[in-house]
């Protein structure tokens, strides 16, 4: 690996942290498992691993953002992920400023 | 290995780093996800051995697993802002240390060393090393305990109000002139103390080396130099660690000033402070600059002025210029900056 491919994997793991975060609590508004969650997001075109995605699930949790419940009806058992309140009032004001953000730096850009 | 062998093995190797409520629950939750990777993988649903190792790999090393897992986890032993203050302490440390051990080095050659010259500043240099590798080895360990523990560091700079005022120019002190003044007060250490015998070495044709000021006169008279030395590097010491003028710069320099004072008063008033075998010598060609004499026209001086060789009295009223300029000009800027 080059340098300057060093570099800017560095940029993209710095610019991708926050959005993850972003990304992971909105697909929770709908019970979901890692699992699901990781393929749904790498067919959406953000592939992240799931040694990221595990641990980030189980922290949005210890900051109640998320609530899970372990579906044992299957004989494969699931710990399902949810979106509470608080996640909620956050996601909504995380997104607006995504969406401020977004519009902005491509005034910028465009520039 | 097989399979669930290695998987179990993997997540106990995770979870074993984590705290102890959440061991079991995210143990079960990336058995369940392996699995699932697994069967998804497999053709027949039979999970390979192969297949294993591979999907484990995808989850990385157990530890780094387990500290994505920790959101207070710390990679480094000392971060910031602990950081900052680490290498600002550090520094003034390990140069503290260095003058201290140095002084300390030469004082114990001044107090007795046996074997040359050359074991002598071998034995300073490795005293040296050992004091700052224990000091570096201190500064590092109470740094890396306060940043491991989160202990918060009062920064007087907190309150903006608090925030100190940027040095005038004028009222700054370079870095180059405390090297200088460093250097310099290490080189009259080592001529006058460390090897009174060469001290200020001259060379005339066919009589070899000969040393201008008595050496027995600077052994006798080494622990006013000792005394002068140590309020230089003090001296040097303050303005390298606030780098403006300030009281205590002020004092310092006035104490160094008094010590050099006496120092040469002392050394130069006895009757022996040249080096008889350079008098000798010298007195062909210019017997008034090295003899000893009462001064005729310089009559109203005090006596131990005008008793000096006109060679002393000139390098006397050169220091004494000097010593008057850096103390009026150190004085002024102290004044001002107080003012200001």
């Amino acid at each position: 690996m080059n340098e300057l491919d060093e570099i800017y994997a560095n940029f993209v793991v710095e610019l991708r942290r926050g959005i993850t975060n972003l990304v992971v609590l909105n697909q929770c508004q709908q019970p979901t498992y890692g699992y699901q969650l990781v393929k749904e997001l790498s067919e959406s075109g953000i592939p992240l691993e799931a040694n990221t995605v595990y641990p980030l699930l189980r922290r949005l949790e210890d900051q109640n953002l998320l609530r899970s419940d372990w579906d044992t009806s299957t004989d494969k058992p699931r710990k399902y992920y949810q979106i509470t309140k608080k996640g909620r009032q956050l996601l909504a004001r995380i997104t607006s400023y995504w969406r401020e953000s977004v519009k902005n730096i491509e005034i910028i850009l465009e520039a | 290995m097989e399979s669930n062998e290695l998987i179990k093995r993997y997540i106990y190797a995770v979870t074993k780093h984590l705290p102890e409520n959440k061991k079991q629950d995210v143990g079960r939750e990336l058995e369940s996800l392996i699995e699932e990777t697994l069967a998804e993988r497999s053709q027949d649903g039979q999970a390979a051995d192969a297949d294993t190792k591979a999907v484990l790999l995808e989850l990385g090393r157990p530890a780094e697993l387990a500290a994505k897992y920790d959101p207070h986890a710390k990679d480094a032993l000392i971060g910031q802002p602990h950081f900052s203050v680490y290498l600002r302490v550090l520094k003034i440390v390990l140069l503290a240390v260095t003058l201290g051990m140095a002084i300390a080095s030469l004082l114990e050659g001044v107090t007795g060393f046996e074997g040359n010259v050359f074991q002598f500043f071998a034995s300073v240099l490795s005293n040296i090393w050992q004091g700052l590798l224990g000091a570096f080895a201190w500064v590092t360990i109470i740094f890396a305990v306060l940043y491991q523990k989160d202990v918060k560091l009062d920064f007087a700079a907190e309150d903006l109000d608090d925030l100190p005022a940027v040095p005038e120019k004028r009222q700054q002190i370079k870095l180059g002139d405390i090297v200088a003044s460093f250097i310099f007060t290490i080189l009259f250490l080592i001529l006058f103390v460390v090897v009174p015998q060469v001290n200020f070495p001259f060379i005339w044709e066919n009589s070899g080396l000969i040393s201008i000021f008595n050496p027995e006169l600077l052994i006798n008279l080494r622990w006013l130099f000792i005394a002068a030395a140590a309020a230089a590097v003090l001296n040097q010491s303050i303005r390298y660690l606030t780098r403006r003028y300030t009281l205590p710069v002020f004092l310092t320099t006035l104490l160094e000033a008094i010590l050099q004072l006496a120092l040469l008063l002392t050394w130069f008033s006895t009757p022996n402070a040249l080096n008889p075998a350079f008098i000798k010598l010298m007195n062909n060609f210019a017997p008034f600059m090295f003899l000893p004499a009462n001064w005729a026209p310089l009559q109203w001086l005090p006596a131990a002025l005008s008793r000096m060789p006109l060679l002393l009295l000139i390098i006397f009223g050169g220091v004494l210029l000097g010593l008057l300029i850096d103390l009026i000009e150190s004085s002024l800027k102290t004044f001002w900056a107080r003012k200001a």
